[in-house]
């Protein structure tokens, strides 16, 4: 036990050395925030815009000017592609590496345990930069309850990467499956602006991004704390990891514990 | 006097939809013994390959094998974003929860295949021998009691070739059992048997 713990947190560490060695992956780091929020000050005007967010049992309207609403939203959508595609490296790029440690004797669960614990680390890290970033422009009515929301568009889309990656062994066709998903859902269909006027919020309410946008826009612009969002995101973070297990597990079937046949 | 059989390989079928890659394989490999198996391009080798270590299941058939087991495959798996020596630490960390790992014997492997001015260079830029290398020497960082190795020499200069073979010797000399295999067996003399894969069967000589 101690052992795999040892062996976990040197894989925790190993993961972290790969992701400063990772020069495209750090430069997207700063890049795709920059570029994103860069476009939004130099594009969004003050006035206010109408936008609904959904609780367990009412509909709130407000109207906080479209340069808020823009930040708020588009920081979610940065912090769910960076994530996914952290990732998708973290579970795709050298995975044969990780299926020849488990034939080895690296027990899976260790691997998880290193491997998910750094992504949680790194999306923590994506979740507090992002609050500090969103509250220089944006007067955020709870801070904290904002950061778990970015914290979990991160672990849900994180997790989401991660499963594209354990799907396929072509990182082109991973990454393209990442952004398309991160691009329809939480950086168009979850836009405030798209949803309040949508006919059909069914679809819309069934994608990974819904219940997080919901808690970020609830913790930016109200005082009351979203449990409805908090619950939904909490039920996909769970089930995409129970997913990504599932996958992991069959992945590196039979090649641990080997025994006579 | 027999030696203890170290890999058990017994009627092992393997088709692929309709397909027998595999029909009937059988043979064993000794404690002491080096054997080659051979065969042409897509014989099969690597489909039984996979059937000894499980990593594919036989349609029929029985595989049994020491548990001590080192095994040095043809691909490329090792992560280029880590150093040589990140790599040795883990994977000796990692063998270290089931065997023993000897400092001494990691140094010295080290050492004879020259590998010390490498401990600090990303596995991504590795010449392919260097590469080569650190593959094999990984297979063989807990002394293992049976080795599994497909196409093992690749890109090795003829220092490291010998280096190799004196190594293999040693590791018979100790009582373990070594199955290499290989397109075309150079220098026969250095195993103590050929198997041949042929129309999915194994035949000795």
């Amino acid at each position: 036990m101690r052992a795999d713990l040892s062996i976990a947190a040197r894989i925790l560490r190993l993961s972290l050395r790969e992701l400063l060695r990772n020069r495209v992956g750090l430069a997207l780091l700063f890049l795709i925030p920059g570029i994103f929020l860069g476009i939004v000050r130099l594009t969004a005007g003050a006035l206010p815009v109408p936008i609904e967010v959904y609780f367990q049992n009412d509909v709130v309207r407000l109207t906080p000017p479209q340069v808020d609403v823009s930040i708020v939203f588009v920081s979610a959508s940065v912090a769910g592609f960076l994530s996914a595609y952290f990732a998708l490296t973290l579970f795709q790029q050298d995975f044969d590496y990780w299926r020849h440690g488990v034939f080895m004797g690296l027990r899976p669960v260790t691997l998880l345990l290193g491997r998910f614990g750094f992504f949680v680390l790194l999306a923590a890290a994506l979740a507090v930069s992002t609050t500090l970033l969103v509250a220089q422009w944006v007067s955020l009515k709870q801070a904290m309850i904002a950061l778990s929301g970015y914290l979990l568009i991160s672990i849900i889309y994180g997790t989401a990467g991660a499963i594209a990656g354990s799907v396929t062994r072509d990182f082109l066709v991973a990454v393209l499956a990442s952004a398309l998903l991160a691009d329809i859902d939480a950086a168009w269909l979850q836009n405030p602006v798209y949803y309040t006027a949508a006919e059909r919020m069914d679809l819309i309410r069934w994608l990974p991004a819904y219940y997080p946008t919901q808690l970020v826009f609830s913790a930016a612009f109200d005082d009351r704390v979203n449990w409805l969002a908090l619950r939904g995101c909490a039920a996909w973070a769970l089930g995409l990891f129970a997913l990504l297990l599932g996958l992991l597990h069959f992945k590196l079937r039979g090649l641990s514990g080997r025994s006579h046949r | 006097m027999s030696h203890p059989v170290y890999l058990d390989c017994q009627s092992v079928r393997k088709s692929y939809g309709r397909k027998v890659v595999l029909e009937d394989c059988g043979f064993v490999v000794e404690s002491g013994e080096v054997v080659a198996l051979v065969g042409a391009n897509g014989s099969g080798k690597t489909t039984l390959l996979r059937c000894l270590l499980g990593f594919s299941r036989p349609d029929t058939g029985q595989v049994r094998l020491n548990q001590h087991l080192g095994y040095c495959p043809q691909d490329n798996y090792l992560d280029r974003r880590l150093t040589v020596s990140e790599h040795f630490d883990l994977a000796a960390a990692i063998l270290q929860r089931t065997w023993d790992v000897s400092a001494a014997w990691c140094t010295s492997l080290i050492e004879r295949f020259q590998l010390g001015a490498h401990l600090l260079t990303l596995i991504g830029n590795l010449s392919a021998g260097t590469y080569q290398k650190v593959k094999f020497v990984t297979s063989v960082l807990h002394r293992p009691e049976l080795l599994l190795c497909d196409e093992p020499c690749d890109g090795f200069d003829w220092a490291m070739y010998e280096m190799y073979w004196s190594l293999i010797g040693e590791l018979r000399a100790s009582g373990a059992a070594i199955l290499m295999i290989t397109h075309i067996a150079y220098e026969r003399d250095r195993f103590g048997r050929i198997l041949t894969l042929r129309e999915g069967r194994v035949h000795e000589g």
